[in-house]
């Protein structure tokens, strides 16, 4: 059995323990090893800003790694919630790049977690005017700062 | 199947996966009050494979188990013992 089909069972599992009617489905629109439950009820699954859903994804990942320790990290998403969130963190960082571009002053974004940050550094990965900036893993708050690229890809403005 | 009883099946599978010695684990369900409090009972070698670094295995399991929890309108606890200590 594949990581990712122990993955599903191992999640349908767990879920039906906890009452939860769903549908796991393996995700191959991600381009990642990833899952997609389906349910009629995804608020609890997702909780808080996706805390709950989190909170899935790494007791997952903790129990197949336990089973698999070759096993690759799975991405856990709830009737397609992260996808949404993606789509919109990475909008509103858009816009705060036109706003950088405009005024040439330095933004920095809220706060995210390291797989959203690891997404807007992507994201802007190859923009001709935009360079991003994380402070060290050391600092309590981890935000990006948006900046104007300078000829050469240095960082300029303020 | 009753939600408690779940809860506890729930715990029992998602540890079983973890531990190394399943001969000394178990979880026990106690209902005073108004709570439902599940102890989870482990080999002391695998105690740390529950909680986990910084104590995010057992709070993952915690924050899904009161998914489950409010889901039934029910108060529920989960607690690592060890050797009557509990954590």
């Amino acid at each position: 059995m594949k990581p990712i089909e122990a993955a599903q069972e191992i999640l349908d599992t767990m879920l039906g323990y906890l009452g939860f009617v769903v549908r796991v489905e393996i995700d191959e629109q991600s381009g990642l090893e990833g899952l997609q439950v389906l349910t009629e009820e995804p608020k609890p699954l997702i909780g808080h800003r996706g805390e709950r859903l989190d909170d899935l994804q790494y007791l997952l990942n903790r129990i197949v790694q336990a089973r698999l320790p070759e096993a690759p990290r799975i991405r856990v998403d709830v009737d397609h919630y992260r996808s949404a969130a993606e789509h919109r963190f990475l909008e509103e960082a858009d816009q705060v790049a036109a706003a950088v571009i405009t005024s040439g002053q330095s933004q920095t974004l809220a706060p995210m977690n390291s797989y959203q940050r690891r997404t807007v550094h992507n994201h802007f990965a190859n923009h001709p005017k935009i360079l991003t900036w994380s402070p060290p893993d050391s600092a309590r708050v981890k935000c990006i700062t948006l900046m104007l690229r300078k000829p050469g890809g240095e960082a300029g403005g303020a | 199947m009753e939600a408690p009883l779940a809860i506890q099946e729930f715990l029992e599978y998602v540890v079983a996966q973890l531990i190394q010695h399943p001969e000394n684990a178990g979880v026990l369900h106690r209902f005073e009050g108004d709570r439902h409090e599940f102890r989870i009972r482990l080999h002391p070698e695998d105690i740390g494979r529950v909680i986990g670094k910084n104590g995010s295995t057992i709070s993952a399991i915690r924050s899904l188990v009161t998914a489950a929890a409010m889901k039934n309108h029910l108060r529920v606890d989960v607690e690592i013992e060890d050797r009557g200590d509990r954590r």
